[in-house]
């Protein structure tokens, strides 16, 4: 095989890119002609009929062609398939209802569009739901343990929340759970007790409690 | 197929062809009815599914890894930017090297995590479903399975970068534009890691041929 100098590289390695593109165009180009090669009883189209062939090392021809024959493309299973497809169905109709939800000025609770694919199975979906994150973008790889622990995000009246992800998140839920509550019993308790402060404040005995 | 748009308001001595990403079409549909990504999802299912099993050499993290990169790119697909340069060629799919990229990444950090495991080599697991019959003839050339099984553990061998460019080549028949888009490197430097990952296969293979003589 031949050792090319490192100044002889570029120019090698054009020729090799281009004896690539010819195969992998004649590998396509067979399956349409073999029926029109059968039928004609013309052979098959030699390696070394490929534009530029004869200026590659025999062995690297043999190489590139063991390659293609070995690199086949593999189809996952029907059941996968249907599987990954119904889950990414649910994430599509969950942004359709998330972009929904956060367009109007309601304050419900919207779950997240992450039941099937949840944070605990790809950490940096969230991230890159909430925008903040280009999976494409090489910094995607080293984020990924940084945002491992699961998190329960919400959707709530279009700001996302999360106390696992955001110190905001957790700011937030110490202050809502300092907040009275208002339901019912609660105003009617709250209202008892400052009705006994008031009137052990006036003296009265008792109160009126 | 891509197509060429060309102005209709401007004079016809400077009209400015366009190349078209192949999957715009698809891509606005998708961003216009998430729904619509299945088409996408159809598309390139099998080509992921591939780069990312012959990357890991397991059935169940390939699928995890398939998985990953369609859920992320459906759930990132606002930020995908078309960028198709004229000189990318009409084939060219932007989209697809976008996609490709969040692949890329997954499937980084599935092998960065594996490395603590003990892996399974890519002939093992590949070898027992290799379709190659002995003595098939391609190209004029004959491949056997020996030499397939040996091609499969000199491509297990190889430095990362070569190794995916030389997948993305010939299991996805990507250009070197389309690959250089996905590694993030010069199409000059990915012409130079494809030579290299070949010499070293042409070189297992020779050095395997010698052995069993």
């Amino acid at each position: 095989m031949r050792a090319p100098a490192e100044g002889g590289v570029t120019g090698d390695a054009l020729a090799t890119d281009q004896y690539l593109d010819g195969l992998l165009a004649q590998a396509e180009r067979a399956a349409d002609s073999a029926a029109r090669r059968t039928a004609d009883g013309a052979p098959a189209p030699d390696a070394e009929d490929l534009a530029g062939a004869r200026a590659i090392d025999p062995a690297v021809r043999h190489g590139a062609a063991v390659l293609r024959a070995t690199l086949l493309r593999a189809h996952p299973s029907f059941r996968f398939e249907e599987r990954l497809a119904a889950q990414l169905a649910d994430l599509a109709a969950g942004q359709s209802r998330g972009s929904v939800a956060s367009a109007g000025p309601s304050t419900d609770v919207v779950p997240f569009p992450v039941a099937t694919a949840s944070p605990s199975t790809d950490p940096l979906l969230v991230a890159v739901l909430a925008g903040r994150l280009d999976p494409s973008d090489e910094a995607a790889v080293d984020r990924t343990r940084s945002v491992r622990s699961p998190a329960r995000p919400l959707l709530v009246g279009g700001a996302i929340t999360s106390a696992a992800i955001s110190l905001v998140g957790v700011a937030w839920v110490a202050w809502r759970a300092s907040r009275p509550s208002g339901a019912r019993m609660g105003r009617a308790a709250r209202a008892a007790h400052a009705r006994r402060i008031a009137d052990l404040a006036a003296g009265v005995p008792g109160g009126t409690g | 197929m891509a197509r060429l748009g060309f102005g209709t308001a401007e004079p016809a001595a400077e009209r400015v062809v366009v190349a078209l990403d192949r999957d715009r079409p698809l891509v606005e549909a998708a961003r216009r009815d998430p729904a619509k990504f299945d088409a996408l999802y159809r598309k390139y299912l099998a080509q992921v599914y591939s780069y990312a099993l012959y990357e890991l050499a397991d059935h169940h993290a390939a699928e995890d890894a398939t998985e990953r990169t369609f859920l992320r790119a459906l759930a990132g697909l606002t930020r995908f930017r078309e960028l198709a340069r004229p000189e990318d060629g009409p084939d060219a799919s932007t989209f697809r090297v976008w996609l490709f990229r969040i692949a890329r990444n997954v499937v980084a950090n599935e092998r960065r995590s594996r490395r603590r495991r003990p892996a399974s080599s890519l002939d093992a697991v590949l070898g027992a479903g290799l379709t190659i019959a002995d003595g098939v003839d391609l190209e004029g050339d004959a491949v056997t399975r020996d030499e397939a099984a040996t091609v499969l553990r000199a491509v297990g061998d190889l430095p990362d970068d070569r190794r995916r460019a030389l997948l993305l080549r010939f299991v996805d028949e990507m250009s070197t534009a389309e690959i250089a888009g996905i590694l993030g490197r010069s199409e000059g430097a990915v012409r130079v890691l494809i030579h290299r990952a070949l010499g070293s296969v042409a070189h297992e293979l020779g050095h395997d041929r010698g052995s069993r003589r």
